[in-house]
């Protein structure tokens, strides 16, 4: 191995930022005393023009053969620094930035102490760029296909983007028909327009598809491979498995309706009067309640929601204005019909949601803050039992219906299809995104993406943006026709190994396998995250992580503590 | 055969996350700006609902990812003055007004701010400090570079005789492009509510009266007060916070709710109560709306926190012996309250941003009754009103920064099926 016997070490000020409080100076005097520095510069902005012209004049004179920047955090910067190494013909992984601003001169208020800390640092990073060696990303094909799990809306909607796009969509659904949920939902809001025609529509529009496969009454046996390139397995209702190839998966597997059942205090199929928001929308579509109709009707919400004893805490998102949008149809039905909601909170928050929330007060349905705890007969009645939370008194309310507004939980199976796909869940039990704020489609499983409900409650509005916005995350690398990966994966001395197979249950991304042919552990790079586990476990140390090895790790470790 | 291009009008998160979405496919992209920087408000804020994780440390890197990209053409100080053509054939005529600083050469030393002798409301710290007429406003901004304020500038010409780079131009004309693009992402954001609107909360009159986004300046550490939440040079102990101000009130033509106030305020509480531990916190409310995903963990972890929340949105704020009190009417309890305050925070509500029926009339789009853009049909929140012409985040209703994110992914993919798949 080449070590590296020039190493350039160039520090910024970042206008003050550095150099207010950190010793510059001082810092380059003693930098330039390290063995195997040969150049120390320094720039108030490393980053500019100008700088990066003097890092890339060095190289190409060859003063220098390694490159150290010590400035700003890496998340800022390492990208252009590699992206200006390299354009002057250096390897960019010999090139390696130290953080004095973060890390140091925005966190050391005396000055001393932060110019030796920035000291120590850089020496760290001298040691260890001695032994670094050049690396390649790796680039590899991709499969322009996308499987789709779950035939609801938001796999519809995914479905119909990725396919207009050009690329190929498997779409595997288990019921014996596409729409989900959206097929049982009569109207919708804040529009009361029909959203069977609308999901119809667009199924029909898939359907006519040429680059559209769909598996009716299927489901998704058997994951393997990595982004760009994986195997599915799909049992068939027939027990038959066909196998697919595809580059990207959506997840749109939607949600399950909290079972009632489990407040028996609200006897919902005890009492045939009791209905849920779900049997709501169907006796609606039916034309139900023919005639007179009932005289009085209770909404109550949160069943399912925000409920600790049931270990649901979250809100489900939707059940409020579900409940606005039934209660005023209920109203517009029955005029004379006294509607009563009883909530906590009325979290109409969605674009018109507040508006529909008036107008089913303007109509009349009046709403009662108040926790109901029991349901119970009395005279061919129903009489809820209710403490009011705004007058502050127990009170009892004689009803003929009751329509309890379920919640949502993830859906059936999302346990093991999570395991199929290594997803994380949040503590909710729906799967967990990539990031809360800028990662909302992505998971942790490069090459997995999410849609609607699957992630979190949600309404019909919200669930169609995320799914749009999905098929733009999936279909990405099919644009670009090729996944390009940083080449910091494992790497296996095979003289060394001893195949005890420890790396092989390590992995969290079962990215290392034995290899039965050659009788010898492999890697699988493209599914390498790159996280370390198994060099850290190998108890031979025939393991190693590229970038990271020990020969890497130990010198810099050591200048640290020195 | 469509342009093999998009133009995303609006540099804040939306317009990022869309023009991002659509490079990284390979296609170019015009990120146009009418600021001299992208990043828009997640830039101001300190933290992110229901994590609590600083905003500026999730922001910068994606600030730099889009900077840096290929494919993405950033054209700040710009507006968008005309669309003709068809989906799938824009011809887009773009106004870039003078910056009067190269960002290719500013390297933003910041030399020039030591010799401006012009000080204005410094916008970004919501009017908490004062910055010159030539300015960038916090470190990590994109393109990192100063820009001029020509309306404010005196052309005293000091800077540029300070400037090292030679990148200040007092003559920068004012400049017309061009671009054919397939499709168009409006991606441009909201302004929020102005509190003045609402006279009885004595916003404007007393300096201890605060918006959320002013608080959330005093509590970011590139803050005015460096992140010490200070009024008058004291630190308060008595906060009341006021939600829905210019949300679900018919009375300043906002009947609509914005969707993310509850939440902020709910952070902001924990945020006070974490740094100033004996403050006595009251927040205000009608409804409780902690929807989203955590949010209704952050709403539980505020109570525990000792934040009181108190239903019933007061009527007024007045001044007795030189304290604020609020007073209204506590709708659980059924009486009326008074409380004494130090600080006074209005969660104000979002509104359409400055400009936007502009906007609309150059697109062709339309407005909806409160000045959002409209969509084709109710469902689909990412069509607009015109084919080939799709909404990201805000401009279409007030969202948070998840579901925008989601919203600008799903107006990308809407824009890559129309100018790819043409071809295919």
């Amino acid at each position: 191995m080449k070590r590296g016997k020039r190493i350039g070490v160039y520090i910024c000020h970042c206008g003050r930022n550095i150099a207010g409080y950190v010793d510059v100076e001082e810092l380059t005097k003693k930098v330039q005393e390290l063995k195997w520095v040969s150049i120390v510069r320094q720039e108030k902005y490393m980053c500019s023009e100008q700088g990066q012209k003097t890092i890339k004049r060095d190289l190409r004179e060859g003063l220098v053969d390694r490159v150290i920047v010590a400035a700003c955090t890496p998340t800022m910067h390492e990208k252009t620094f590699r992206r200006c190494v390299s354009e002057a013909g250096l390897n960019p992984f010999l090139y390696q930035q130290v953080n004095i601003r973060e890390n140091c001169s925005w966190v050391t208020e005396d000055k001393e102490q932060a110019t030796e800390k920035a000291f120590k640092l850089i020496k760290g990073a001298v040691w260890r760029v001695r032994f670094l060696e050049p690396l390649f990303q790796l680039e590899y094909p991709v499969v322009p296909s996308c499987l789709i799990i779950g035939g609801g809306v938001a796999g519809i909607t995914a479905a119909l983007d990725i396919s207009e796009a050009g690329f190929r969509v498997i779409l595997v659904e288990r019921e014996d028909q596409l729409g989900g949920w959206g097929r049982r939902i009569s109207l919708g809001f804040p529009k009361l327009i029909s959203v069977r025609e609308y999901v119809e529509d667009r199924i029909k529009e898939l359907a006519s598809r040429p680059n559209v496969k769909i598996y009716l009454k299927s489901e998704v046996e058997e994951i393997s491979g990595f982004q760009g390139d994986f195997q599915v397995k799909i049992r068939l209702n027939s027990g038959g498995i066909v196998k697919e190839k595809v580059g990207s998966i959506i997840v749109a597997t939607g949600f399950s309706p909290f079972k009632a059942e489990l407040k028996p205090e609200f006897g919902y199929r005890k009492y045939p009067q009791v209905l849920t928001t779900v049997d709501f929308e169907q006796l609606y579509e039916e034309g139900f309640l023919e005639g007179e109709g009932p005289k009085a009707v209770a909404f109550i919400q949160c069943v399912g929601s925000r409920d600790q004893t049931l270990g649901r805490t979250y809100c489900s998102r939707v059940c409020c204005t579900v409940v606005a949008k039934q209660a005023l149809l209920l109203k517009e039905k029955f005029p004379k019909a006294k509607v009563y909601v009883f909530y906590m909170d009325v979290r109409t928050f969605g674009k018109g949601y507040e508006e529909l929330y008036e107008e089913a007060q303007r109509k009349g349905v009046l709403y009662v803050r108040a926790n109901p705890g029991e349901i119970y007969p009395k005279n061919d009645k129903l009489c809820i039992k209710y403490e009011d939370t705004l007058l502050q008194k127990t009170q009892e309310l004689e009803v003929d219906m009751v329509v309890l507004a379920v919640g949502m939980d993830p859906p059936n199976g999302a346990d093991e299809l999570g395991r199929k796909l290594s997803l994380s869940r949040s503590n909710d039990g729906f799967y967990l995104e990539a990031h809360p704020k800028l990662g909302p489609l992505d998971t942790f499983s490069e090459g997995i993406f999410l849609a609607g409900c699957c992630q979190g409650p949600k309404d019909l509005v919200d669930t169609i943006a995320q799914a749009h916005g999905a098929a733009s995350r999936a279909t990405r690398i099919f644009h670009a026709q090729k996944v390009i990966k940083e080449p910091l994966v494992a790497k296996i001395d095979q003289e060394v190994c001893t195949k005890c197979r420890l790396c092989e249950q390590t992995c969290n991304f079962n990215a290392i396998l034995y290899e039965e042919r050659s009788k010898r552990m492999k890697v699988i790079e493209t599914a390498c995250k790159g996280c370390g586990a198994c060099a850290a476990n190998c108890p031979s140390g025939a393991m190693s992580l590229s970038h990271f090895r020990y020969s890497q790790m130990l010198p810099w470790i050591e200048a640290l503590v020195d | 055969m469509a342009f093999p291009a998009v133009l995303v009008i609006g540099g804040g998160i939306a317009g990022m996350q869309a023009a991002l979405d659509v490079g990284d496919a390979g296609y170019r992209v015009y990120l146009v700006e009418r600021s001299p920087w992208i990043g828009g408000h997640m830039a101001q804020l300190d933290k992110t609902f229901p994590t609590n994780d600083c905003a500026m440390c999730t922001l910068s890197p994606r600030l730099s990812e889009v900077a840096g990209h290929p494919n993405i053409t950033l054209l700040t100080t710009s507006e968008v003055i005309k669309v003709e053509g068809k989906a799938g054939e824009f011809k887009v005529t773009i106004r870039k007004k003078p910056r009067f600083v190269d960002p290719g050469k500013c390297n933003a030393c910041e030399e020039c701010l030591n010799v401006c002798p012009v000080s204005v409301p410094n916008e970004f710290d919501q009017g908490l400090s004062l910055r010159k007429a030539i300015y960038k406003p916090y470190p990590q901004a994109i393109p990192n570079a100063m820009a001029i304020n020509e309306s404010e500038c005196r052309k005293c010409l000091k800077c540029l005789k300070v400037c090292e780079q030679k990148a200040i131009d007092h003559h920068m004309k004012e400049e017309l492009l061009e671009v054919e693009v397939g499709a168009i992402i409006v991606a441009t954001g909201f302004e929020l509510f102005d509190p003045r609107k609402k006279p009885e909360f004595l916003y404007g009159r007393s300096p201890r009266v605060l918006t959320g986004l002013q608080l959330e300046r005093l509590m970011c550490s590139l803050g005015p007060t460096g992140g010490e939440i200070r009024i008058e040079g004291r630190v308060p102990k008595r906060f009341v916070f006021i939600q829905c101000v210019g949300s679900r009130d018919r009375t300043v033509n906002h009947p609509y709710c914005s969707r993310v106030c509850c939440m902020y305020t709910a952070k902001q509480a924990y945020e006070v109560k974490e740094r100033i531990p004996d403050a006595q916190v009251t927040i205000c409310y009608m409804d409780v709306r902690a929807y989203g995903k955590g949010y209704e963990g952050l709403y539980e972890r505020v109570q525990r926190k000792g934040v009181l929340y108190r239903r019933g949105i007061p009527s007024e704020i007045y001044e007795r012996d030189g304290v604020l009190v609020v007073r209204g009417e506590d709708t659980l309890l059924g009486e009326p309250y008074e409380l004494e305050a130090d600080v006074i925070i209005l969660a104000t509500g979002l509104e359409p941003s400055d400009g936007v029926r502009e906007l609309a009339s150059v697109l062709g789009l339309k407005l909806d009754e409160d000045g959002f853009f409209q969509e084709m049909t109710p469902l689909d929140p990412v069509l607009s009103t015109r084919e080939g012409i799709f909404l990201a985040g805000c401009c279409q209703a007030p969202k948070d920064i998840s579901d925008t994110v989601a919203h600008a992914s799903g107006a990308a993919a809407k824009a890559l099926a129309l100018i790819c798949g043409e071809k295919k």
